[in-house]
């Protein structure tokens, strides 16, 4: 959009200067995509030498009259493809033929970024609070989608480690299962964990969008606090994508994506895969034991990700998806306390999912959108050291005789089988152009089969059973828009049913194991609306009542480190968003957009993860309030630096009257929420320039990313002098991107954390350092 | 975006960056004669549990006298449900749980005006040092629950001068899981928990041993077991007065066996060590399951603590079965009891609330027992009259109080 803002005004200045001469030729031609299939109908012409333009018309076509003989160069420019220029030699009283065939260009950084701000500004217009981060945030900055989502306004990711650590996602303070995690909109963690945030490679993602407080309807489920989707690029007809990168701590990580179109039988398929083998090998100071410097030697991590891709279009469905993966982690566990040296944990994953879209599905009106999932999955923890060390080197035999270094009193050897089938269906119907209805469905079907031979020596008895859990969230959307898109809103009602079996042992006794069976159901609702005061100017007023049902591993446990919590309440949510949106980008060349949100939310029976004496658990947690705002201004500063800031403050509450199963008054009451941060603020910066050090078809870019957190404590603030913090933390980044070969060849690097700060996001967890990256990257097509 | 515009934005980088790099001292290295924990001659700990009763915070504090409700606000943090030790004025703080926080044993030194940090000492991760016993001024022992040993200690300099290797009376594992010794008569009797993986008793193993440790040449002497009784889990390791002497030199050792957890075995009790012969007197040793508690219909299933008051009674929290809960960590289960152990009787103390397993401190002060308790209307310390069998609530609190002491 950028070079047709720059154009458009030449243009109009120009056509009326020019009228009918006496001598001239003339030039004509078409405008098509490089397949010849389809016309650019709106790409735009200009020779260059006398500045008049022309747009090609609907099939294609255009025309310049009246030219003196001369040779002329005629530039096209069309959003999403490369632009090109062609010498033309025009002889009077004769018109000239020239044709113009342009090869798409969905990673030229300019005409990408018109592409990724043009969806994302329709996203970001929705009734509902959302971030989107577009193409041009995600080029280069950063190595993985949580590090780009770290740095969103009201999100923060907590990591406990190097590459491959255990992290967690939060938005607006609220974390885990209520986050909704979506690839194109199909679920991937609603009672399962299918695949990882990380497991997607930044090069395949257009754009990501995060919804917060209230989440659209289409995207069913039950998230609540929040959602992600990752929305992935479509793809040229050939395309090819191969990319090596290294980075400090021996991280090594190689993907490729290949592409290719059919046009003609409507089907585009695809294949691609990814391998990350990371040592982690930082030293980190010890937070047990003054002065220790430790060497992380014992968390290597090492992931094989496969996965393809059929998509047709001419299957009397608009579109049907297959998408076959396969995921393969292997980790190892780093002690800090001890030094662990075998324990490890396994995973492989098989899914395969199904996408179905049609409009006007036997009635015109309807349109359909369906996706399925079927996965099966193996989580394997290997806990059978019959040893143990400290930071010395010295040597003890573990608690139990079967091994366990873990410090768990007990061996493991386990494995955790999980079948899942998952269905989202979302029927819309459009009543008017002011109305739809929409119904929405999310089934998840979840059954697993742990096993641990060695656990079940150790303690002398069973405690992971099978389990089996149903779930279904049905939803019922009306949209309303009004005339010249001025108002909407989304009023949305849920319900919300699951049943869950198992068994549970109580850990302690030798009495029988004893039936689980839970069925529950709620109701909810939400309302979304958006009001345009300007056309660069909107509020937006959004409010809900949220159920969320707990988790299948949230009840069951994980088979190894997560204990079950089989009488967990489902989680309810009321909240309230407000927000002020002005946004010119893609209308002024600023791109400006600035979004000021506040909110206000009421959990009761929040669910929440506590680490306690026999392991870790999900547990209710009475009520809680939050009150937050969050402020983000994006732009381009000038026309080759773009930047960015945003502050978030969430200040989250423990409101509850009484403590808990008693009448006494509760001592946290007005307390903030422990080990959650309340104070969070990035800034960035990004200078681009084409051609900086000569040569042509060239980009440079040059980024700078700071994170900060304010100290926040592990526990409640019940004294003056609390010892247990999560210790402010900033962090700069710096990287660089050249492309070459317009686009074709990247060389990226990047230092990480450039001040060696100390950083923490979990508590007593430290996180690496300084660090370097390289990558190299070339793309086909 | 217009100039003005565009220097907002880099101002705002900027704040962010130079707000940044005004850091927090984040130094835990304290003046040297700060003192903490506030004023008073009474040393409580108190635990702010979450929901699932296996998790929380807990602090140390001092408090003028035992009345009205507890500040906490001059507390120091400590490790969850952390074990402390006093002797003299020295207090010694454990880590949580041994597996879990900072793995050291912070000692202070008392003071009326606050408590003065007087040493750290780094142990073994994971090793769970649980509590101290004082054997001579410049010698003390601290159990390793995990590790089946024994640290000796110098408690001024808190230095490590030896280690009583215990774990060949491990059964089936490698720790015998020591307990909470006694110093009596120059001998160490150190009860062994031997329990499993789940933290309870093996069912294949259920008898009270008990180390004798000459306290001089820090050897054991010998190992004695009671086998007849069916008694188990010789004292909790965080609880001082579990094991006890009366008036005649005969030791007491209560014992848990599985908490109440377990309806299939309920035995729990008194061993008894004849401290003349150094070995056990079954004459004396009381499975007190069996028998009624006078003023209520049930029968107990456990003992969570008790506090020896001379003239053969032990004000005692034993667990009940029918007021056990789904969470062992939150169930009021515990009720308070006086025992006759020469008569064998239990009689509830109406007064004191049932409470949960964060609230079991049992103190003598004054003529009058002390109970902590967190009951589902009122938490705090309850005083028992024993002359006259009356309970005042002394100290309101909406913590659970998970240690007491005085110091003279």
């Amino acid at each position: 959009m950028r070079l047709t803002m720059r154009l458009l005004p030449a243009l109009m200045f120009l056509s009326i200067c020019s009228f009918a001469q006496n001598g001239t030729g003339k030039i004509k031609g078409v405008v098509m995509d490089d397949s010849g299939d389809e016309a650019l109908t709106g790409a735009t012409l200009i020779i260059e030498e006398l500045k008049i333009g022309e747009t090609a018309g609907k099939d294609g076509d255009f025309s310049f009259s009246g030219l003196k003989a001369s040779t002329y160069t005629v530039s096209v420019d069309y959003m999403g493809y490369v632009a090109q220029s062609k010498k033309v030699t025009v002889t009077a009283g004769q018109t000239s033929q020239v044709n113009f065939y342009m090869k798409a260009e969905p990673l030229s950084l300019a005409q990408a970024v018109v592409l990724g701000k043009s969806e994302a500004r329709k996203v970001r217009e929705q009734a509902m609070p959302v971030s989107v981060i577009s193409m041009k945030q995600l080029q280069g900055t950063v190595s993985d989608v949580q590090g780009i989502l770290a740095k969103t306004v009201g999100v923060t990711v907590r990591s406990s480690g190097g590459v491959g650590s255990a992290s967690r996602l939060s938005v607006r303070g609220l974390e885990g299962k209520r986050i909704g995690f979506f690839i194109d909109e199909a679920p991937m963690n609603d009672q399962s964990d299918f695949i990882d945030l990380n497991d997607i490679p930044v090069d395949m993602i257009d754009r990501i969008e995060i919804y917060k407080g209230v989440v659209p309807a289409k995207f069913g489920g039950s998230s609540m606090g929040g959602a992600v989707n990752i929305v992935l690029k479509e793809y040229p007809d050939h395309y090819a994508d191969v990319s090596y990168s290294r980075e400090s701590f021996n991280m090594n990580q190689a993907q490729t994506v290949f592409k290719r179109n059919l046009r003609e039988a409507g089907i585009v398929f695809g294949i691609g895969g990814g391998y990350t083998d990371a040592e982690n090998s930082y030293t980190m100071e010890s937070p047990y034991v003054k002065g220790l410097k430790i060497r992380r030697d014992h968390d290597r991590f090492r992931k094989t990700l496969f996965g393809g891709s059929l998509k047709a279009r001419k299957w009397w469905f608009d579109k049907v998806e297959f998408e076959p993966a396969f995921v393969h982690t292997y980790k190892e566990v780093q002690g800090i306390e001890t030094d662990i040296r075998k324990a490890h944990t396994t995973s492989s994953m098989f899914v395969i999912s199904n996408k179905l879209e049609k409009d006007d599905f036997f009635i015109e009106g309807l349109d359909l959108d369906m996706s399925s999932a079927v996965a099966y999955s193996e989580a394997c923890l290997v806990d059978t050291a019959k040893v143990w060390y400290d930071w010395v080197g010295n040597s003890y035999p573990t608690s139990s005789i079967y091994g366990g270094e873990l410090g768990n009193r007990f061996a493991s050897d386990s494995k955790n089988i999980k079948k899942t089938f998952v269905n989202k269906l979302n029927l819309e119907y459009l009543i008017n152009s002011h109305n739809s209805v929409s119904i929405n469905s999310v089934v998840t079907l979840a059954n697993g089969s742990p096993s641990d031979p060695m656990k079940e020596k150790s303690l002398g008895k069973k405690t992971d059973f099978d389990s089996r859990m149903r779930s279904w969230v049905g939803g019922l959307t009306h949209d309303f828009r009004a005339a010249g898109d001025k108002f909407l809103n989304s009023l949305t009602a849920r319900y919300y049913w699951y049943s869950t079996k198992t068994k549970y042992q109580n850990v302690y006794t030798n009495t029988p194991a004893e039936d689980i069976s839970i069925n529950k159901s709620s109701l909810g609702f939400s309302d979304a609306m958006r009001y345009r005061i300007t056309p660069a100017f909107m509020a937006k007023l959004s409010g809900g009542y949220d159920v969320r049902i707990p988790a299948e591993n949230e009840l069951l446990g994980n088979g190894y480190t997560i204990i079950p919590s089989e009488k967990l309440l489902p989680e309810r949510n009321m909240s309230i968003n407000a927000g002020l949106l002005y946004d010119v980008a893609g209308t002024h060349p600023s791109n400006l957009q600035v979004e000021l949100s506040g909110y206000y939310m009421y959990l009761k029976d929040m669910i929440r993860f506590a680490k306690g004496i026999l392991g870790a658990q999900y547990q209710n947690f009475g009520e809680m309030r939050t009150l937050g705002a969050e402020l983000e201004v994006k732009a381009d500063i000038f026309p080759f630096l773009y930047g960015y800031g945003n502050v978030t403050y969430q200040d989250l509450r423990d409101v509850r009257e009484k403590e808990e199963g008693s009448n006494l008054p509760n001592p946290t009451k007005g307390k903030r929420m422990p080990n959650i941060p309340y104070f969070i603020a990035n800034a960035g910066l990004e200078f681009h320039k084409e051609n900086l050090f000569g040569g042509k078809d060239q980009n440079t870019r040059f980024f700078a990313d700071m994170a900060f957190v304010e100290e926040y404590l592990y526990d409640f603030e019940i004294t003056d002098d609390v010892k247990r913090r999560i210790p402010r933390n900033t962090t700069i980044d710096l990287g660089f991107e050249h492309s070459f070969l317009y686009q074709r060849l990247f060389i990226s690097g990047k230092i990480k954390n450039v001040t060696d700060a100390k950083v923490l996001s979990e508590f007593n967890q430290p996180l690496p350092g300084r660090s370097f990256g390289i990558k190299l990257r070339y793309i086909f097509r | 975006m217009n100039v003005k515009n565009s220097w907002r934005l880099i101002a705002l980088s900027a704040m962010m960056l130079a707000s940044a790099s005004c850091g927090k001292d984040d130094s835990d290295d304290p003046a040297p004669d700060k003192l903490f924990g506030g004023e008073g001659n009474v040393l409580i700990e108190t635990t702010v549990k979450n929901s699932d009763g296996a998790s929380g915070q807990s602090y140390l504090q001092q408090i003028p006298q035992i009345s009205s409700s507890v500040n906490m606000s001059q507390g120091i943090q400590i490790g969850f449900s952390a074990t402390i030790s006093t002797v003299g004025n020295d207090v010694f703080v454990f880590p949580e749980f041994g597996t879990a926080g900072k793995q050291s044993i912070v000692k202070y030194e008392h003071t009326p005006k606050g408590l003065k940090l007087a040493g750290e000492m780094q142990i073994i991760p994971n090793s769970y040092p649980v509590n101290l016993t004082k054997i001579s001024e410049d010698k003390a022992y601290v159990p390793m629950y995990n590790l089946g040993k024994v640290l000796v200690i110098n408690p001024k300099t808190l230095e490590k001068t030896g280690e009583i290797d215990l774990t060949e009376y491990a059964f089936n594992d490698s720790s015998a899981d020591p307990a909470q010794g006694l110093l009596h008569d120059g001998y160490y009797y150190l009860p062994f928990d031997q329990i499993g993986a789940n933290w309870m008793p093996y069912d294949e193993y259920r008898q009270v041993d008990v180390a004798v440790i000459d306290a001089s040449s820090d050897k054991v002497v010998k190992v004695i077991s009671e086998k007849a009784s069916g008694l188990c889990f010789p004292t909790r390791p965080f609880l001082k007065d579990m094991i006890f002497v009366n008036e005649q030199g005969d030791i007491y050792v209560a014992c848990a066996g599985y908490f109440g957890y377990n309806p299939e075995y309920v035995k729990s009790g008194f061993a008894c060590i004849s401290a003349s012969k150094k070995e056990f007197d079954e004459s004396k040793t009381w499975d007190i399951s069996d028998t009624p508690i006078e003023g209520c219909d049930y029968k107990p299933a456990t003992i969570y603590n008790c506090k020896y008051i001379g003239n053969g009674k032990v004000a005692a929290y034993v667990g009940v079965i029918e007021l056990m809960g789904d969470n062992p960590y939150t169930a009021r289960n515990s009720m308070a009891v006086m025992i006759d152990l020469n008569k064998k009787t239990i009689k509830k103390i109406e007064g004191v609330p049932y409470t949960d397993g964060h609230s079991v401190v049992i103190e003598y002060h004054g003529g009058e027992v002390l109970f902590s308790s967190f009951g589902v209307d009122k938490a705090g310390i309850f005083a028992y009259n024993p002359a006259t069998e009356a309970v005042s609530h002394l100290m309101a609190s909406s913590v659970n109080i998970a240690y007491l002491h005085f110091f003279e």
